[in-house]
């Protein structure tokens, strides 16, 4: 297989002037003139997301304020013919925010307003604008936090999380963003609005709302979405557990899982990426170390402290060189700021680009996916670094390259190609969190047999029949993606940087 | 040769017990062929919930497939097929000291396919949620006779559709659940409930404080007078008797009944009774496969609803409520809320009344779902919506 013919680029189709001019007068009088974008300029902001090697620019980009104006635009993109997709922040690392083949951007970042918190009854409702972190930041007098928190949190959105179920440091103890989600209202493809749970429990028929959390977009657009509140952990243990050998700290996360603690974060860093953290944020994390382990544990302060030193004991048992405490909330909160902020540093290791894998093992076999990891990159001579969610088994290796050479480009596909098939043949996934979107397509025939994606595509068809919502995404096609694209992979800017 | 059963006073229908799921699949292309239903059934518990059966058919007995297929233990996640019963799951998981928290009446007997078809769970999901949050990776037989998966056997995992939730609760009328993958967790080290009686006065300031303790009950249970002496406790004298189940590490539970108790008192509760377990959380669970009561309903309510519920509108005859999620079981209630779900009761009430009570918004949506992915109507016909 030839990875990079099949991601779309560029080229978005060339609509028809008349049908164009058409296209953008109705947006124009559904949302107002400021609130549409046609310049080639701006539109080229709205041709990726944080997956940079597939592009197409967007017809026109739309910003609703209200249900009403999506509905508006939905139906007049089936009266024009004109496909279209929804996009929150554009953070998606697997180009889940890529119109392939062009059409209509609804770009929902500004119904941004949280329209209710209700403390008592544990629900918050969002509209899907809304960045993660501001509803976290606004329960904080409640002593109540919003768990999912993908490490995007600060530019990420609700309504983009529920697309892609993103996960997050600590879905380890508290899920995704699946268990977290009470009810959506959804703009069906054909227009027709249909709200789907809420407040109240145990609705009698279909769990449309799991259903619809984690469709990448595919069955319509969400405009507002109620969310399960979680109340602030009593106290927490943070520790970093400091390695000579990768194996030692992946053994360790093994051996907490298989003692029976359920910790609410493990997360590993590795050499090269402590050493581009260090430049960042001057942590001081060992330079030397093969890896860290952040390991925390959280809830009541009772027996807290018992479950940290069996975790201590744990890491010590796998020679672990040093584990280091933070003994205060502001020690805590600055190397949680290291670990979220890690993808903001990797500019520092001097490659203009990256591309993030998101593979996911059975978590006992951490130790296997990563060795391969690490023989992977040394056999396609690419730099690499790790910084992942051990305790899931959900790795992220960062391949770093220059996009600017096709040659590196075509490395960095092979060897992600090469990495997550071996997470398929551990018995995992190609994806734990990022979402199939354009990037990851190819794999779903080795993931799933023929008869499974055709039932996924009729579920798909129940939803979104002209497949006119977000397509070609999650679901390959009969002719694959390759019929939107061209050989080889267009020279561009460095990738925007993006984390998870 | 198995006997006939009949569902609802439909019947009788032949019962087929597939040995392989190769066998299930033919089944399933020959009744489609014959234009008539197949009608699941796992342990038979709960084949009185939801409406009649629409269309002749074939009753398909789901207990032959009851193999457990993997259980890596240290990953914390166990693939089994869909007919095991919940007390052998929870045997096995017991080996290794690990547990799936839900609540599912008549263990030995109920099918964890059938517990996903039903969405079953009782006093623990304040504490662990549902089925929803445990189940991970589905196998099923579609109407085109293949068995078809999604999900997986890791914790985390967002390729493809969530299937799993499209199962959970749809009463078998999208497919026959074949195999089932859960994530599990660690059995608690140690559990307690503490039980106290309160007057109706006091009920819903007393919700409330439930609501805010500092401690992290999973469950808090709320029963009426019958319901207390049912089960064996000394405060039926009182108008509502609460139970708060603990269940973690021994010095959180330790510390969370006593802060409780220091809590309570602030509210004027002085007389407390503690108990070294949460058994009583399982014989509340019982309750759902009632012997005596013709009729069992559920009403769901908003959390902070409930107290008002209860104090103004609660009907004669057994009653219990999970007291944080604002749901209530009404055992023969006199009146039966318009509302409620009727879970069980006589054949005949259901050509009366519509058994769901009140109906979500997107239930047109669902009727389409289920025409477009079971046209032929092959999957428990007429259960979920009645005309279809």
């Amino acid at each position: 297989m030839n990875p990079t013919a099949a991601f779309p680029t560029a080229l978005a189709t060339e609509l028809p002037p008349v049908t164009q001019a058409n296209l953008v007068q109705r947006m124009k009088a559904i949302v107002g003139p400021d609130n549409v974008l046609t310049a080639r300029a701006d539109l080229t902001a709205y041709e990726c997301d944080g997956f940079t090697i597939a592009k197409t620019k967007p017809n026109v980009v739309v910003f609703p304020t209200s249900t009403e104006q999506i509905v508006a635009i939905v139906k007049a993109c089936n009266e024009l013919d004109v496909n279209f997709l929804a996009r929150g922040a554009g953070t998606s690392l697997a180009g889940g925010c890529v119109l392939v083949g062009g059409g209509v951007m609804i770009a929902l970042a500004r119904m941004k307003r949280i329209l209710e918190i209700n403390i008592r009854d544990r629900y918050a409702v969002v509209e899907p604008g809304v960045v993660n972190v501001w509803l976290t930041n606004a329960l904080k007098p409640y002593g109540f936090h919003y768990a999912p928190d993908p490490s995007s949190q600060g530019a990420c959105t609700i309504g983009g999380n529920v697309a892609t179920n993103s996960g997050g440091p600590h879905t380890l103890k508290y899920g995704v963003t699946v268990n977290h989600i009470l009810g959506v209202e959804l703009v069906l493809p054909d227009g027709h609005v249909i709200t789907c749970g809420g407040p109240t429990e145990d609705s009698p028929g279909y769990d449309l709302v799991g259903t619809i959390v984690g469709s990448e977009g595919t069955f319509g657009v969400v405009s507002k979405v109620w969310v399960r509140l979680t109340k602030n952990p009593e106290a927490y243990r943070t520790l970093l557990g400091v390695f000579e050998t990768i194996d030692d700290a992946t053994n360790t996360i093994s051996d907490i899982i298989g003692a029976g603690i359920v910790p609410a974060a493990l997360e590993l860093l590795d050499k090269t990426m402590i050493s581009a953290v260090e430049a960042a944020f001057h942590f001081g994390f060992p330079l030397d170390a093969e890896a860290v382990v952040i390991m925390e544990v959280d809830g009541l302060a009772a027996g807290l402290q018992d479950e940290a030193d069996r975790i201590e004991a744990i890491a010590r048992k796998n020679r672990a060189r040093e584990v280091r405490k933070a003994h205060t909330e502001a020690e805590r909160m600055a190397l949680w700021k290291a670990r979220k902020q890690a993808f903001g540093t990797i500019g520092r290791l001097g490659y203009p680009s990256y591309c993030t894998q998101d593979g996911v093992v059975p978590r006992t076999k951490l130790p296997q996916i990563m060795r391969h990891i690490l023989a992977t990159a040394r056999k396609y001579n690419l730099g690499i670094c790790n910084v992942f969610h051990a305790g899931d088994g959900n790795v992220h290796p960062i391949l770093m390259f220059d996009e600017r050479d096709p040659d590196q480009v075509k490395r960095v596909l092979e060897a992600s190609h090469e990495i997550l098939a071996e997470c398929i043949n551990l018995g995992g996934s190609v994806t734990g969190e990022h979402g199939i979107g354009v990037e990851k397509i190819d794999f779903m025939p080795l993931m799933f047999t023929p008869d499974d994606l055709n039932f996924m595509i009729r579920l798909r068809t129940a939803f979104n029949p002209d497949n006119r919502c977000s397509p070609g995404k999650m679901l390959p096609t009969a002719g694959g993606c390759a019929e939107s694209s061209l050989n080889g992979v267009i020279q561009t800017k460095p990738g925007r940087r993006a984390a998870v | 040769m198995n006997p006939a059963i009949t569902i609802d006073s439909f019947g009788p229908l032949e019962v087929q017990r597939p040995a392989t799921v190769a066998e299930l699949c033919s089944l399933v292309h020959t009744v489609r062929g014959e234009r008539r239903g197949l009608y699941p059934v796992g342990g038979g518990t709960a084949l009185d919930y939801g409406c009649p059966p629409l269309k002749p058919g074939i009753a398909c007995d789901l207990t032959a497939l009851h193999s457990i297929i993997d259980y890596p233990a240290r990953d914390m996640t166990i693939t089994v097929q869909a007919g095991i019963t919940i007390a052998a799951l929870q045997a096995e998981l017991a080996k290794e000291g690990q547990w799936l928290p839900v609540d599912i009446p008549a263990p030995e007997r109920s099918t964890l396919g059938g517990a996903v078809a039903v969405n079953a769970c009782g006093p623990r999901r304040y504490g662990y949620g549902t089925l929803r949050d445990y189940v991970i990776g589905i196998s099923f037989v579609t109407d085109d006779g293949v068995e078809v998966k999604a999900g997986g056997r890791v914790v985390k995992n967002v390729a493809g559709y969530d299937l799993m939730k499209l199962h959970i609760g749809a009463l078998g009328t999208l497919g026959i659940v074949t195999q089932l993958t859960l994530k599990v967790k660690p059995k608690p080290e140690a559990t307690a409930a503490v039980i106290f009686g309160c007057a109706a006065t006091a009920l819903a300031a007393i919700l409330d404080a439930l609501a805010a303790t500092t401690t992290r009950p999973v469950a808090v249970e709320v029963l009426n007078p019958l319901a207390a002496q049912t089960i064996g406790l000394t405060t039926h004298a009182h108008d509502w008797t609460i139970v708060v189940g603990f269940e973690e590490k021994a010095a959180a539970v330790q510390w969370q009944v006593a802060t409780l108790v220091e809590e309570l008192r602030q509210l004027a509760i002085r007389e407390v009774l503690t108990q070294p377990d949460t058994a009583i959380l399982d014989r509340i669970t019982a309750w759902q496969q009632p012997l005596d009561s013709q009729r069992l309903a559920k009403l769901s309510l908003r959390p902070s609803e409930l107290a008002g519920w209860l104090t103004h509108n609660a009907p004669r005859g057994l009653l219990h409520a999970h007291g944080l999620n604002g749901i209530v079981w009404l055992h023969d209630p006199e009146p039966l809320p318009q509302e409620a779900i009727l879970c069980r009761c006589p054949p005949t009430m259901k050509r009366e009344r519509f058994v769901w009570g009140k109906l979500p918004a997107s239930w047109d949506f669902m009727k389409h779902l289920k025409q477009t992915l079971d046209p032929d109507n092959v999957f428990n016909p007429g259960r979920l919506f009645g005309t279809l």
